[in-house]
């Protein structure tokens, strides 16, 4: 295709644009609500798994084994953790050692402890695994091995994130999908309009020999003007609330805590990319529809 | 440059033939006109000729493209080389009159230079060039037109096809615009006029190829408008 007529097209999208102002602010206000959400569900969704990955990473599964542990027992533990593709790494805890980390955690009430004899407590093991998703696994095969009397990790926690967010991602979803289905149709008749207030113009084009992707491409174009405008809305929108719940939620929060979120930073070049792509192509699809049907040489 | 061989068309399964083997051959550089009264399926020969309508059957070649097979993408490219005259001018309000002539030129890709070296040539040839920066609307009907002329053949196609192009015009304009058109003919551009403005043909004195009830009744050179025929009792009628 000639330089002159993609500088045509790009020309005449322009024009349909902003012919019908009206109809083109109606049709960025529904994108950039169905884009507003989506941003929403994106940046809760990666924060969400962040702090599920850490989690499920940074308090380790603890296994307390049984008072009178033989060795061989411990051995056996040791040479399936050392062999589990699950665990990142692990460690054994003495009697003495738990006693010592419990004197701490009990701070000033320390002296509570001082009748009992530290090696009166269990052996355990600290183990970090490779994500959440590894728990249930490994916990089934750990349990096999005789000399464990209990496995705790903050399985609560982690069940509680992961069913909030598989509730959220659906119903963000679903949302989604009611949006885009509004934004097709309103996009659709933006150009509809377009098109039949222009339809002597483009009989005319066809008499002159305008081809059908001539006639369409400028059409496609408003359309996906159209989405990448509602893109950039709801992106900048949803950016600058994302820094004020950010600001409001890490006020008491350290960054290396696993409940600190992403920084703004980590989280909107993902999310600006997604929204112009889908923006786009909605705002394209859209206009697909109504030039399929009203615009044929 | 033309040619009809057999060719027949309906609109649709259950209407009337609109054409029924219509054979006719349009030389390169010829000047005709085809005439009908209204029905009689002059328009369906433009409408075949611009790709607009499908024959059912026979076929049509213009400047040796056949159109009977031709495929949808194709037909661009065919009616670049036919350029298009009606009797609504059909001009876009919204442009000026370079502009309007520009436009066909913008949609083949020229560039701008090549538009603003030929636009100005052919708005002189239909004398409108101190006129290009005018609405159509500001326009009179001869005027508009003249701009469809000019927009017709910016592209220099082969073939100039009018479908009654004085109908919504007084005597002395349409003959103006016939001047315009017979001028581009003989420049080797091949003319062919669709129209039942009878003044018009007998003054023209060209090939007429008249058109009744969708049979051709007649390919005359040098004709009028009247069809002359002698009937069964030896009077000449008209």
């Amino acid at each position: 295709m000639k330089v002159n007529i993609i500088g045509n097209i790009f020309k005449e999208a322009g024009r349909g644009f902003s012919r019908h102002l009206m109809i083109s602010f109606a049709s960025i206000t529904t994108v950039t609500l169905m884009l507003g959400v989506l941003g929403i569900f994106i940046m809760f969704s990666l924060n969400a798994n962040y702090i599920v990955d850490k989690i499920g990473t940074e308090p380790p599964v603890q296994i307390w084994l049984r008072s009178g542990v033989s060795e061989q027992e411990i051995t056996a533990i040791d040479n399936a953790l050392a062999g589990s593709d699950d665990v990142i790494k692990y460690g054994l805890q003495t009697p003495q050692q738990n006693y010592d980390a419990y004197r701490e955690t009990l701070g000033e009430d320390a002296a509570l402890l001082d009748s009992l004899d530290p090696q009166k407590l269990p052996y355990s093991f600290t183990v970090q695994l490779a994500g959440p998703e590894a728990i249930d696994g490994f916990q089934m095969y750990i349990e096999t091995f005789p000399g464990i009397d209990d496995i705790q990790y903050s399985k609560n926690v982690l069940d509680f994130l992961t069913s909030t967010s598989r509730t959220v991602n659906l119903a963000t979803l679903a949302a989604v999908a009611v949006l885009l289905l509004i934004s097709l149709l309103i996009i659709s008749n933006m150009v509809r309009i377009s098109i039949l207030a222009r339809s002597e113009e483009i009989a005319i084009m066809k008499y002159v020999g305008a081809t059908n992707s001539y006639i369409r491409v400028p059409y496609l174009l408003e359309g996906a003007f159209t989405g990448i405008i509602g893109a950039i809305i709801a992106w900048g929108v949803g950016a600058y609330l994302y820094t004020r719940v950010y600001a409001w939620a890490m006020q008491d929060t350290q960054l290396s805590s696993a409940w600190a979120l992403l920084p703004l930073t980590k989280l909107i070049w993902p999310v600006l990319a997604i929204l112009l792509v889908t923006g786009g192509l909605v705002g394209a699809a859209g206009s697909a529809i109504s030039v399929r049907k009203h615009v044929n040489v | 440059m033309v040619d009809f061989h057999n060719v027949s068309m309906s609109y649709s399964k259950k209407s009337p033939l609109a054409l029924r083997n219509v054979s006719f051959h349009v030389n390169s550089g010829e000047f005709v006109f085809v005439i009908g009264t209204s029905g009689s399926g002059k328009s369906t020969v433009v409408k075949l000729l611009s790709c607009e309508e499908q024959a059912n059957s026979g076929e049509i070649v213009v400047g040796g493209t056949s159109l009977t097979r031709i495929k949808q993408r194709a037909i661009p490219y065919v009616r670049r080389n036919i350029g298009m005259v009606f009797q609504d001018f059909r001009l876009i309000e919204t442009k000026n009159v370079f502009e309007n002539v520009a436009f066909a030129m913008e949609i083949v890709g020229a560039s701008k230079r090549q538009i603003n070296r030929q636009v100005p040539i052919v708005l002189s040839t239909v004398g409108l060039r101190q006129k290009a920066a005018m609405r159509p609307s500001e326009l009179s009907g001869g005027e508009q037109q003249r701009v469809a002329i000019a927009r017709a053949i910016v592209n220099n196609p082969k073939l100039l096809l009018a479908d009654e192009p004085t109908g919504n015009l007084d005597p002395d304009t349409s003959e103006q615009i016939m001047a315009v058109l017979k001028e581009i003919n003989r420049e080797g551009t091949t003319v062919m006029i669709c129209t039942h403005d009878h003044d018009l043909v007998d003054r023209m004195k060209q090939r007429v190829i008249e058109v009744r009830n969708g049979v051709v009744i007649r390919d005359e050179e040098r004709a009028g408008y009247a069809y002359c025929e002698i009937n069964p009792e030896g009077m000449l009628q008209t």
